[in-house]
């Protein structure tokens, strides 16, 4: 327990600053890493620049209201209505008219202005309503049926939306989250030990089903032994990483961007930073990255509410996952997974969802601080716990 | 299994429990994802400060793009400094079609179709070229079309300058001079022999570059300004004696329906070359696809030389002393047998003076002389006059003709030799050989380039003539060239080739061309000559191939040529006449009045040079007075001076550009 200090902010202004440096850097690395591309074939080499400002700015406007949103409403809606909301969208996607393809996978809705991705949503409703429901069973979460079984459930449907949908990154996030939270909640390591076990199979089947799969598991750390077909990417980041060294050709200077390197402004961004910025851009990203795991993990430690920890510890799983992920692909530890790098990316839905994820954090946060320092404003939330 | 196996009533855990295990777990999660972001992070690092030497091999092989920078190319110069290859700049118009906007391209086709002059289809086939970034539509355009192009200010449309060779005579020496390709590399002549002297410096420039292969960093002069521009090459041609021989030499080959021509004047106590014609010739503005007109046959083409050839084997008896000056000869009334094979005279005599041998031309006589001297004594003097090796003259793919082995001559094979048949020769040698007796005997290097001369001035080559060998004795080289001049006299083979006011000494010949292997019908009439003959300043040879129309002599058909360039290098050259009537010579201005007078030169005028009107000249008279002014020159089209940017008058500081529109 801290000890109330009255200097204390009421907000967590360090994860503020963190997250906002980082969209700043991302905006930027997004004007040069998306323009050649964007200029190319968009006719606008601001577009994806412009998108995922617009995404931010509406993930901070809708975020900046969640702040005002108390944890007892937050509570009551974070159980079986937003989950529903969530699966309703995902179904959504796959109607004929309403999902829209992009590079032959359907996981969009046209919402007229922008294309909303609700299996970013259901990463996160997946969080909330994990938090909701072990918070709910307090005392019971060591054991198979009490914690894992109910877990799955939740999470199961989201899953198989995403698999529908080819989204295997999210399957992964679905999955590591939840493993995660059950683990924070309180279930047996035996149990998730298994299950981790039982999940290689099906997983170990999938990979051998392709033998593409199996050579690109096998050569995902030699990206040479086929560099212009499966080791292409991987390939080309790391020339990116070399072109760069130590300082970087400069911001808007990189060349990997121009026709080399795919995914530069999505999956790719941190090795276009790594050309235009160096070795000491890529760290501060990773920093940065590290910065906002510290701050967010921190959260769910100084909580005192089991629903605060698992949210906390859940955005944190969540962003963390994706980062690490990120990273390991492109330094070729992973074989390539398409994740974007949190807050870097370009991704509306991701980069709003991201600010969305945060806010509630910080909302959480906020009415720990405003307890300590005055137990008697803090707001009663022992209905639930 | 364990999964399906029924509730188990645990205890309720006390909620702090949990939460302290909460946090606890909390910890392991965050802590294993910072040691996962920390592995992931350095290794990026390390990807970027160590990195795998197949990634710098697979950046090196397509991040970047070579461009090769080329210094401005050195100018061929005439003897008096007159541009006869030059470098200028000129505008090209491009497209890259996917840069003009789609409501624009019918605009932009129409207004490029009628600004350029083009048709409609032609243009809209370069704009279809949507995948291409650059696609030339015209070179070399009129500067009020680049002007006009500049104003549509189309997107997509651009110009640009590029380095031109700029020949101003224009076919003038073509086969001498050369040309260059479209990347600037010399293809032939000069042009290829010099190449790495003119072209200068290069260099080349690695910048980064697209997946399309374009380059993503700035345009080139920086570094262009670096390179040093390439030599000078003066050369020893005069380009009035080249332009006044080749003049003649295309009067005589039309006249008489001939295939080629070929003309050497040389001086013959220098070896310079003052004048080296080939026809037919070419432009080298617009350089030829396929070599047929490039070819220099004076120096390329070995031919049995015939009659031309008796003079050298007269030297070589007389020199031996197998024969002497006052000897008479028989020639057998024009029929001899040497060994089993039968000899003949076009016009047979009895018994003449050495003189008559070469005045009637001989092949009795001559193979008489050959016999005399031997298969071994006769070959090491001919090829003591350079006869069956390159003369060393600086032009590509010289042929050494050919002697043949003295050890396996036969009889009728020397016999043969001793009149100029079966063996080839170079125009380019024959007129080395002639200028060897001409010179009292001492033999003389044929060469085209006085000195080869940096940007700045400094001569990096000066040709110095190498001491020649004595091939013949002075006085033997003056008794040949004085039987020389019974030819040109009355009842000679050559009196065409007479020049008023001057002695002359020559030899016709009308040599039977071998074709597969077999003499035919087809002849090559020659004129060999040096003048004065008392005295002689130049030797010329002249050859003019298959004549098909009246007679073939080389008396007839190749003697006029001679007299007529002879007549001008002798005025030109200042060579004072020494027999009859002297002409009016104006030594101070050898140059034709006409040319001259009409070209106004620059006057200073404080800051710059004040124009002339260059209106209505030929472009190498506006090159000429242009000369040494510092003032750069933008030519457009060929021809004579249309245009002419700034107008007369206007002063222009040196470095400024004129630009001269030719038609």
């Amino acid at each position: 327990m801290n000890a109330p200090r009255t200097t204390e902010s009421v907000w967590d202004w360090p994860l503020i600053a963190i997250a906002a440096l980082t969209t700043v850097i991302g905006l930027l690395s997004i004007s040069s890493a998306g323009s050649a591309f964007a200029d190319a074939y968009l006719d606008n080499r601001w577009y994806f620049v412009q998108r995922q400002a617009f995404a931010l700015a509406g993930g901070v406007l809708v975020g900046g209201a969640l702040l005002f949103v108390s944890k007892r409403s937050l509570l009551a809606a974070s159980g079986l209505p937003q989950w529903l909301l969530t699966f309703v969208l995902l179904i959504l996607v796959m109607v004929p008219g309403i999902g829209r393809s992009v590079k032959g996978a359907q996981r969009w809705i046209d919402l007229g202005v922008v294309n909303f991705q609700p299996t970013e949503l259901a990463k996160l409703a997946l969080v909330l309503a994990l938090a909701r429901f072990f918070a709910g069973n307090e005392g019971r979460l060591r054991d198979v049926a009490g914690a894992a079984f109910p877990a799955v459930a939740w999470m199961l449907p989201f899953a198989l939306c995403a698999m529908w949908q080819k989204d295997f990154g999210t399957i992964v996030l679905l999955l590591g989250t939840t493993a995660v939270m059950s683990y924070v909640a309180g279930l047996e390591v035996r149990w998730l030990a298994l299950a981790g076990g039982l999940a290689t199979i099906p997983l170990g089947l999938l990979i051998a089903m392709e033998p593409y799969r199996v050579e690109r598991v096998l050569n995902f750390t030699n990206p040479f032994l086929d560099a212009d077909g499966s080791g292409y990417q991987v390939v080309q980041g790391w020339i990116a990483l070399a072109t760069g060294g130590l300082t970087g050709a400069g911001l808007g200077a990189g060349v990997a961007q121009r026709g080399f390197l795919p995914e530069a402004h999505t999956d790719m961004l941190a090795a276009v930073i790594g050309e235009e910025m160096g070795a000491i851009g890529w760290a501060i990203v990773v920093a940065l990255q590290a910065g906002l795991l510290y701050r967010v993990f921190l959260i769910a430690q100084r909580s005192t509410q089991l629903f605060d920890i698992l949210l906390a510890s859940g955005v944190g799983a969540l962003l963390g996952a994706q980062a690490v992920i990120n990273f390991a692909v492109i330094g070729g530890l992973m074989p390539t997974k398409g994740l974007v790098l949190p807050l870097l990316s370009y991704g509306s839905s991701a980069a709003f969802v991201h600010v969305l994820s945060l806010a509630l954090v910080l909302r959480l946060d906020h009415e720990r601080r405003l307890a300590a320092l005055e137990p008697a404003l803090a707001a009663p939330s022992r209905a639930l716990a | 299994m364990s999964l399906e196996m029924p509730p188990i009533e645990l205890p309720v855990e006390p909620p702090i429990e949990v939460r302290r295990r909460a946090v606890k777990r909390v910890g392991h999660v965050g802590g294993i994802m910072f040691l996962l972001l920390a592995i992931a992070g350095a290794r990026g690092v390390q990807l970027a400060l160590a990195p795998d030497p197949r990634t710098l091999e697979s950046a090196g092989q397509t991040r970047w793009v070579e461009t090769m920078l080329q210094a401005e190319r050195g100018d061929i110069l005439d003897r008096d400094g007159r541009r006869l290859a030059t470098t200028a700049s000129t505008p090209n118009v491009f497209v890259d079609p996917a840069e003009v906007p789609a409501g624009q391209h019918a605009t932009a086709i129409d207004a490029l179709s009628r600004i350029l002059d083009r048709p409609v289809g032609e243009i809209a086939a370069a704009f279809s070229r949507t995948a291409a970034r650059y696609v030339l539509v015209a070179r070399n355009v009129h500067p009020s079309q680049e002007v006009a192009v500049r104003q549509l200010d189309i997107p997509g449309i651009g110009i640009e300058r590029e380095n031109r060779r700029v020949y101003p005579e224009e076919a003038m020496a073509a086969s001498v001079i050369g040309f260059v390709d479209r990347d600037g590399d010399g293809k032939s002549g000069l042009e290829r022999r010099f190449d790495d002297a003119l072209r200068g410096g290069s260099l080349v420039v690695q910048r980064r570059r697209d997946a399309q292969g374009f380059s993503v960093e700035d345009p080139l002069d920086l570094a262009t300004r670096r390179l040093s521009r390439g030599d000078d090459l003066h050369l020893t041609i005069d380009r009035t004696l080249q332009r006044a021989t080749e003049r003649s030499l295309e009067k005589a080959v039309t006249t008489s329906g001939a295939m080629a021509g070929y003309a050497v004047v040389l001086d013959v106590k220098t070896g310079e070359v003052l004048a080296l014609a080939n026809l037919p010739t070419f432009n080298p503005n617009l350089p030829p696809l396929d070599d047929g007109g490039q070819r220099n046959r004076a120096v390329q083409d070995a031919i049995e030389p015939g009659s031309i050839f008796k003079p050298f084997t007269v030297a070589a008896g007389l020199e031996a002393g197998v024969i002497h000056r006052d000897e008479s000869m028989d020639c057998e009334m024009g029929g001899w047998f040497v060994g089993g094979s039968r000899i003949g005279d076009d016009h047979p005599h009895g018994v003449v003076s050495l003189t008559e041998v070469i005045k009637y031309s001989s092949n009795i006589a001559s193979a008489k002389i050959g016999l005399k001297l031997g298969t071994k004594r006769f070959v090491t003097k001919l090829r003591e006059f350079g006869f069956g090796a390159p003369t060393g003259i600086e032009l590509p793919w010289e042929d050494a003709g050919r002697i043949r082995n003295p050890d396996k001559m036969r009889t009728i094979e020397l016999a043969t030799t001793s009149f100029g048949q079966g063996l080839t020769t170079t125009p380019i040698q024959l007129a080395a050989a002639l200028a060897t007796l001409a010179n009292g005997g001492q033999t003389v290097t044929p060469h085209l380039v006085r000195r080869v001369q940096d940007p700045d001035g400094v001569p990096e080559h000066i040709h110095r003539p190498a001491p020649g060998r004595q091939v013949v004795s002075p006085e033997v080289a003056r008794d040949v060239i004085h039987m020389m001049e019974s030819v040109i006299e009355p009842g000679g083979t050559g009196t065409r080739a007479a020049v008023p006011g001057y002695r002359v000494a020559g030899k016709t010949g009308t040599a039977e061309k071998v074709t597969n292997g077999a003499y035919n019908e087809a002849r090559i009439s020659s004129f060999v000559g040096v003048i004065p003959a008392e005295d002689p300043v130049i030797a010329i040879v002249v050859s003019v191939d298959e004549p098909t129309i009246g007679s073939r002599y080389g008396g007839i058909v190749a003697a006029p040529v001679f007299a007529e360039v002879a007549a001008v290098a002798m005025r030109h050259l200042g060579v004072a006449p020494s027999v009859g009537v002297a002409p009016q010579v104006d030594p101070a201005n050898p140059e034709t009045p006409a040319a001259s007078a009409t070209v106004q030169g620059l006057t200073w005028a404080g800051t710059g040079w004040r124009l002339p009107d260059f209106r209505a000249l030929p472009m190498r008279e506006a090159l000429a007075s242009l000369q040494g002014s510092g003032l750069g020159v933008e030519l457009a089209g060929s021809g004579h001076v249309a245009e002419q940017l700034p107008l007369p008058g206007s002063i222009l500081a040196p470095g400024q550009p004129i630009t001269l529109v030719l038609r």
